[in-house]
């Protein structure tokens, strides 16, 4: 057909440096777009692909992450800067977690820190920050660098994943303590390795140059059957993300550099994170003199719970009530596997947010064609519903 | 003789959404035309055969739907499809694309900038965020600030209320916005030229100030506050052309009981006592009603058709200083086939939508400059559309008609006014610069109907054949469009009302000032005695 | 090394910051006056490095220095007069015709102007008057601190509902003028009320001087309006000239000063102000001595106080970008020329001495001037302002014999488009000297000595970037509430015992001292208040 009589011509939206192996796998033809890019949703099923987290391991392709390099002599000052968590105490070989704020003391976003060596980070998010980071870069001596495309990254999560990393020729990297990170020689090259991971199990991430991708994904599904290691989708991940309590966003808070309503911004207290600032840190912080004044004034005016939902009908989006009073809502839920619970994430007014207190759920779901309502007690609970104690050991 | 409750001057879309509202509320409503045709600027005509051109404007988002779903208009046949995409193209072969999906538009621009495509989605929050303010207020009556009547007070609170839920921050931001250049603006966010320039297009469309004029931005927001669909910022074609509005909107006005008549050019009112009476026709008929509502700019409607006696000295003053001035031309141009855009060649779905023709800030700069002194740009500023993309029945089966507005062509030329050499020079500017992004483009040329500011003004009554009836500045917005003390669609005549562009919330194929000013009016003949001036 | 222990340091010693020093002084603190360079007076006392050109600086003319802070702080008293108190504004025309607008003879001016047009000469009164009600309602405000968008302490409320009073107060009429003519351009107000092209372009001249602007820039009006809110009488051309130039002026100050007990130090160039928890705890010199103070006033510009001094670490990002985005590039320069004869300009050396010249004789001319320095081009024949101080002030040198001609140039690129500075220098002085032997014959010949200053010698000098008079521009959007950046507009910074008193926050630039006194106000306002 001639282009120009072709409706849809144009360039497609990108492929990950592994579309070529996950599209043959991908056997329900099941895709979700992340970031501009194809990902899949799910292989097969996603019960499978849960369950083989949950007790032997996965892979699901992260590289659609955005990662910024950030180096130079300045490099910690400025991160120190710009995240609530004190950057100077992060040694080369680690990585933090943490969110970063704008200046009134509302979360951007959060993610995961490298130091890779004295002056040299990469950063992991979920939504652009490069606007931000150039900011933020602004008066100390530093080069900010998008490395998204060049970096191919793959989750290799669950308790055996370090059985298979011995499998691999990647012992010494199985090693790695929990927030460790290092380089490690493979297949004629070099791997970077995380002791990370977004599932709140054992696990780790392998970070590889793009154009090696396929080099890593072979190697590692050529010892796949032997443990059970099973490509993974979305799906499946966002089950086990929740059941790990991490928070995720525009779900539970939208990044306050996209936020058109104020109120849909998030104090890193109001979503759990009040254990990530760090006023007692030498070095300022952005947000910080906001924060103080949250703090000063009482805390956030709501907050993010986990929630033990009665029954088995998911809480999507359910109301919450205190008596008669509407005091907040959920924003996301599922039912674990693991737990055989029925568990949810939540914003509630905060004098409702202490563990023990009981709510009303209002639940809506499809019946079929029709719309049900069913009434459900939720008990609020800390948001890490699963954390076993071997994804530290 | 009969004796209509109004007559509305004019059958542009805002004069007969007008008059739709007030024949719905059970008004006897006349709508007297000057042209054989209706529509005013909101117009398709076919000028070359099988060619049907929206001759004026071309494009549409502002119209509110709440018209649409009050006036039914899709019943009367409107129908209007958003387009996917809009691009603007370079001299080099490059091109920079928006889409409909954020990621798609995103890699876009990261070609050219990998900084200014995260700047992208930060600033789409800003504009949002401000557009999400004004929408509200579009189908609002502008408060008197000077007033203290209790509808006044309330008006000035909830103007005062929309900008305090802004919070803190997006208040300091609206306020710059409000007054800063639309080059400063930009400036803030983005590297890239080719970005700049493209919003830097929105931003002086149809005005006579350039990128870096001060005030600019905020028209940047006019041309981004429209909605379709539930889009905000989203642009459609209206199958049959622009006329199709205007035809939906007089169906719906003749089905509740008003009468137009074409070819029937009011020369001036009659006014008695302070008060107008009705309308006397060019052929000397006078026609009576209680009220007279015009939809012609504030100039046309005080200085033409009142006489300077029945007014009041500064008003007519303040009427003489409203600034109308005519910056934009337009082609309408037959096509014997779709033409080839080099720049566009791996993303050829662009052409669908607007191609803008805008290197940078400074070319739009400088193609103001180019007015300032009397000229055409030399350089143009193109917004090119072709329609038939998603119309093919406005051109024979693989012809296409194409649309292009230019920025900026003075009203009178430093040499002297407007002459058909100086058309025809003009029209080759454009097609000169049309064929420098498209070689071959003038082969493909069947027809092109040029349409300078003096063809604007004196076909279609466009003042200065400015799109907007007047500059959409801060010292014409709002309360103070378009005079103050006179923005609640009334002025020092009693009975007299104005429904067109001029007021507020001003140009654009809105019907917002059709609407509100037919919401006026029925307030007033509510109130028995009526109130007269609202001065 | 210790520096000494104060309550107060102020950086800069311009006369913002001279001001602010003899207010705090005057209540009982203990004040030093940090200078970097060696000489006092920052942008005002500029002058040029030739010999021969001593007392030049370059404000040649003071039109809005706050009456009460002569008072208050006993200027006169110190020294401060003016060789003349109300300057005649001459429009200079080419082929030599003359429009003088008097500023103390309303007759002369309607002479003069009835001459181009009866009918402006019948409106420029009522023209004048109708500014003067709407920038009285807005001249109070010049000395006030502006309120924050916060909304919430009620000092902050009733700020508001004053203005919203003094608008109101207005009368309808009035009111709804300001409100239109507010956001409008200079251009358009002119051309709604006057025909003759050298009355508009001399009030446009008034509009666009010291920002980048040109007549058809909307705001040009406001920058209109605040000049005249600002201006010493209330009347227009209320322009003074000091005895002994601008120096005079800033001797006073430090005089004053003095006198109430601060200590003034030249050659101190601050290095760092010393943060600690939020809070000011002392300030380091650049010979690293360090200085013990809880408050500092500094009035150097925003950006060099907050990104330099403080360091952009210590603030907020979004804070950071907020005032990085502040436009403040300089589009003014200086010429001196010094002239073997009194030029002829078709004035007599009397009234040469009284007069300030303005070269823009319409506002097309004005406006492309505007156009070239926007693509870093200077004009041809550059709008400009000119004074001979000498002539009327003994005081200053250059007289009849040696007089010294001091122009102020409008629209100058900040950088030459693919030249250099020196290119810069050289065009700035070839242009001045062509116009004016255009204006005055036989001028060029008489040349002795010429100096220029560039916007980028003006920020090497005093270390504003961008050189800018008004350290930022004076729009809309970065006028009071607004100015230098939202959130910084109260003189209050994020860094407790901080104040930012310079030309940077409200009311801006030109010599007033009053960014200087209301900063100082709210920082002993607040000290009082911790107590």
């Amino acid at each position: 057909m001639p282009e120009s009589l072709d409706p849809g011509a144009g360039a497609m939206l990108q492929p990950t440096p592994f579309h070529e192996r996950t599209a043959a796998l991908n056997l329900v033809n099941a895709w979700e777009r992340w970031q501009g890019h194809t990902t899949v949703s799910t292989f097969l099923s996603p019960d499978d692909e849960y369950f083989a987290t949950r007790t032997a391991a996965s892979l699901y392709d992260v590289s659609p992450m955005l990662k910024y390099r950030i180096a130079g002599p300045g490099a910690e000052a400025m991160l120190d800067r710009m995240f609530t968590r004190d950057v100077t105490k992060l040694k080369p070989g680690r990585v933090l977690y943490g969110p970063w704020c704008d200046g009134r003391g509302r979360v951007i976003e959060e993610g995961t820190l490298f130091r890779e060596s004295a002056d040299s980070f990469r950063l992991n998010a979920a939504e652009p920050q490069l606007h931000w980071l150039e900011d933020c870069a602004y008066g100390f001596e530093v080069a900010v660098e998008e490395v998204t495309g060049a970096i191919a990254g793959l989750a290799l999560q669950g308790p055996l994943s370090k059985r298979v990393l011995e499998d691999v020729g990647l012992a010494a990297a199985a090693r790695l303590p929990f927030f460790g990170l290092g380089r490690f020689a493979f297949e004629g090259g070099e791997i970077e390795v995380s002791r990370t991971g977004y599932t709140g199990d054992l696990g780790f991430e392998l970070w590889i140059e793009a154009e090696r991708a396929l080099t890593l994904w072979d190697r590692l599904m050529a010892v796949a059957e032997r443990h059970y290691l099973r490509p993974m989708g979305s799906a499946a991940l966002d089950v086990l993300r929740l059941e790990a309590g991490h928070v995720l966003v525009n779900v539970e808070y939208v990044g306050a550099g996209h936020a058109l309503r104020a109120s849909q911004t998030r104090t890193p207290e109001a979503l759990g994170l009040g254990w990530a600032v760090n006023f007692a840190k030498p070095g300022y912080f952005n947000g910080r003199s906001a924060l103080l004044a949250e703090r000063e004034a009482g805390g956030p005016k709501r907050r993010l719970v986990g929630l033990d939902v009665e029954g088995r009908k998911p809480a999507h989006g359910a109301w919450l009530y205190a008596g008669r009073r509407e005091v907040g809502q959920v924003t996301s839920a599922c039912w674990s596997p693991v737990l055989k619970r029925n568990i949810a994430l939540a914003t509630v007014e905060a004098r409702y947010a202490t563990p023990g207190r009981k709510l009303n759920a209002e639940i809506y779901y499809v019946k079929e064609v029709t719309q049900g309502r069913v009434d459900a007690v939720a008990t609020v609970v800390e948001p890490r519903f699963y954390a076993p104690a071997h994804r530290r050991e | 003789m009969k004796r209509y409750d109004a007559i509305v001057v004019g059958a542009g879309h805002n004069g007969l959404t007008a008059a739709a509202y007030l024949a719905r509320a059970g008004l006897e409503v006349v709508v007297l035309e000057r042209r054989e045709q209706i529509g005013g600027a909101a117009i398709s005509e076919e000028r070359h055969a099988g060619f049907l051109y929206s001759s004026c404007s071309y494009v549409c988002s502002l119209l509110r739907p709440e018209i649409m779903r009050d006036l039914e208009l899709s019943k009367h046949g409107l129908r209007i499809i958003p387009y996917e995409n809009s691009t603007v193209i370079a001299r080099d072969g490059d091109s920079l694309g928006f889409f409909h999906d954020p990621a798609k538009t995103r890699r876009s621009i990261a070609r050219h900038s990998q900084r200014d495509a995260d700047a992208y989605a930060e600033f789409n929050r800003d504009i949002y965020r401000q557009c999400r303010m004004i929408r509200p207020l579009l189908l609002e009556t502008p408060p008197d600030p000077t007033s203290f009547s209790l509808k006044d007070l309330r008006g000035l609170r909830k103007l005062q209320k929309a900008f305090a839920q802004l919070g803190e921050d997006g208040l300091a931001q609206a306020m710059q916005f409000w007054t800063m250049s639309c080059g400063d603006f930009l400036d803030r966010y983005f590297e890239s030229d080719l970005l700049k320039g493209s919003l830097a297009g929105n931003s002086i469309i149809g005005t006579a100030l350039g990128p870096y004029s001060p005030g600019s931005a905020y028209v940047l927001l006019h041309h981004v506050m429209g909605d379709l669909d539930g889009h905000v910022g989203a642009w459609g074609f209206a199958v049959g052309g622009m006329g199709a509005v205007s035809e939906a909107l007089a169906g719906a006005a003749r089905e509740h009981g008003a009468e137009i008549r074409t070819g029937a050019e009011v020369e001036q009112l009659i006014v008695r006592n302070g008060r107008v009476e009705g309308v006397a026709l060019a052929g000397g008929e006078e026609i009576r009603a209680t009220r007279v509502v015009s939809n012609l700019d504030v100039k046309r409607t005080y200085l033409k058709l009142a006489a300077p006696s029945d007014l009041p000295d500064d008003f007519l003053e303040s009427v003489r200083n409203f600034k109308i001035r005519g910056s934009s031309g337009k082609l309408n141009i037959a096509l014997e086939r779709l033409p080839e855009f080099p720049a566009l060649a791996g993303e050829p779905l662009l052409r669908r939508g607007g191609i803008l023709i805008s290197e940078s800030m400074e070319y739009l700069e400088r193609g103001y400059d180019d007015w300032k002194n009397g000229q055409w740009s030399r350089e143009p500023f193109l917004d090119i559309t072709m329609p038939t993309h998603y119309d093919p029945t406005m051109a024979p089966p693989g012809q296409h008609y194409m649309s292009v507005f230019v920025q900026y062509v003075p009203p009178t030329l430093a040499d002297g006014p407007w002459t058909p050499e100086k058309r025809d020079a003009f029209g080759k500017t454009v097609l000169d610069t049309i064929e420098l992004y498209s070689p071959g483009f003038r082969d493909l040329v069947l027809d092109c109907w040029v349409r300078t500011p003096w063809d604007l003004e004196n076909e279609v009554g466009l003042t200065e054949g400015n799109i907007f009836h007047g500059e959409l500045t801060l010292d014409q917005l709002l309360f103070n469009r378009p005079i103050p003390g006179y923005a609640q669609y009334r002025g020092p005549l009693g009975g007299l009302y104005m429904c067109g562009s001029s007021t507020h919330p001003g140009g654009g194929v809105m019907g917002a000032p059709g609407a509100n000013a037919a919401r006026e009016i029925l307030s007033d003949a509510r109130h028995k005695f009526g109130r007269g001036a609202a001065a | 090394m210790s520096g000494g222990t104060y309550e107060v340091a102020v950086i800069g010693g311009g006369h913002n910051g001279l001001v602010a020093a003899a207010l705090a002084a005057r209540a009982g603190r203990s004040v030093v006056v940090l200078e970097a360079a060696e000489r006092l007076g920052g942008m005002a006392t500029l002058g040029p490095a030739g010999e021969g050109f001593d007392s030049a600086g370059a404000a040649h003319l003071l039109d809005g220095l706050s009456p009460a802070l002569v008072r208050t702080l006993e200027l006169e008293r110190h020294g401060l007069a003016f060789a003349v108190a109300t300057m005649d504004d001459v429009a200079l025309l080419p082929g030599g015709e003359l429009l003088v607008v008097s500023g103390s003879d309303p007759e002369a001016t309607r002479r003069s102007l009835g001459r181009f047009s009866p009918r402006d000469a019948e409106r420029l009164p009522l023209f004048e008057a109708r500014l003067g009600r709407l920038s009285a309602a807005l001249a109070p405000f010049l000395d006030r601190t502006p309120p924050s968008l916060r909304f919430q302490a009620w000092s902050e409320r009733l700020e508001y509902l004053r203005l919203g009073w003094a608008m109101r107060r207005l009368g309808r009429r009035d009111m709804r003028d300001l409100l239109r003519i507010i956001g409008m351009n200079s251009f358009d107000l002119v051309e709604e009320v006057f025909e003759t092209d050298a009355l508009k372009g001399l009030i446009g001249f008034d509009s666009v001087l010291g920002n980048r602007f040109g007549p058809r820039s909307p705001n040009t009006v406001y920058t209109l309006l605040q000049r005249k809110a600002g201006t010493l009488a209330g009347r227009r051309g209320a322009s003074l000239l000091p005895r002994g130039g601008p120096r005079a002026l800033i001797e006073a100050l430090a005089s004053s000063a003095r006198a109430a007990g601060a200590e003034i130090r030249t050659g101190a160039r601050v290095a760092e102000i010393l943060v600690d928890n939020g809070r000011v705890n002392g300030l380091v010199l650049a010979d690293g001595s360090e200085l013990d103070c809880r408050t500092v006033l500094s009035s150097a510009h925003p950006r060099t106080t907050l990104l330099e001094l403080v360091g952009a670490g210590r603030l907020d990002a979004d804070l950071v970008r907020g005032l990085r985005h502040a436009r403040g590039e300089g589009g003014t320069a200086k010429v001196w020329l010094r002239l073997g004869a009194v030029p002829d300009f078709g004035l007599a050396a009397s009234a040469l001495g009284r007069s300030r010249l303005v070269f823009a004789p319409d506002l097309g001319f004005l406006e492309r001037g505007h156009d070239c320095a926007k693509y870093g081009e200077l004009a041809e024949r550059p709008a400009m302002e000119i004074v001979l101080p000498g002539l009327a002030d003994s005081h200053q040198l250059g007289s009849e014999s040696q007089p010294i001609l001091s122009a102020t140039l409008a629209n100058v690129p900040y950088r030459l488009r693919n030249r250099d500075e020196a290119a810069l220098k050289r065009a700035l002085i070839e242009h001045t000297t062509a116009t004016l032997s255009e204006l005055a014959p036989g001028l060029a010949e008489t040349i002795e000595a010429a100096e220029a200053l560039t916007p980028r010698e003006v920020e090497a000098a005093t270390g504003a970037p961008g050189g800018h008079w008004h350290h930022l521009e004076t729009g809309l959007d970065q006028t009071y509430l607004l100015r230098p950046a939202p959130g910084l507009a109260q003189y209050a910074t994020p860094i407790q015992g901080l104040w930012l008193c310079g030309a940077g926050s409200h009311p801006g630039g030109g010599v007033t001292g009053r960014p200087g006194a209301n900063a100082a106000r709210a920082a002993l306002a607040a000290a009082r208040a911790r107590r």
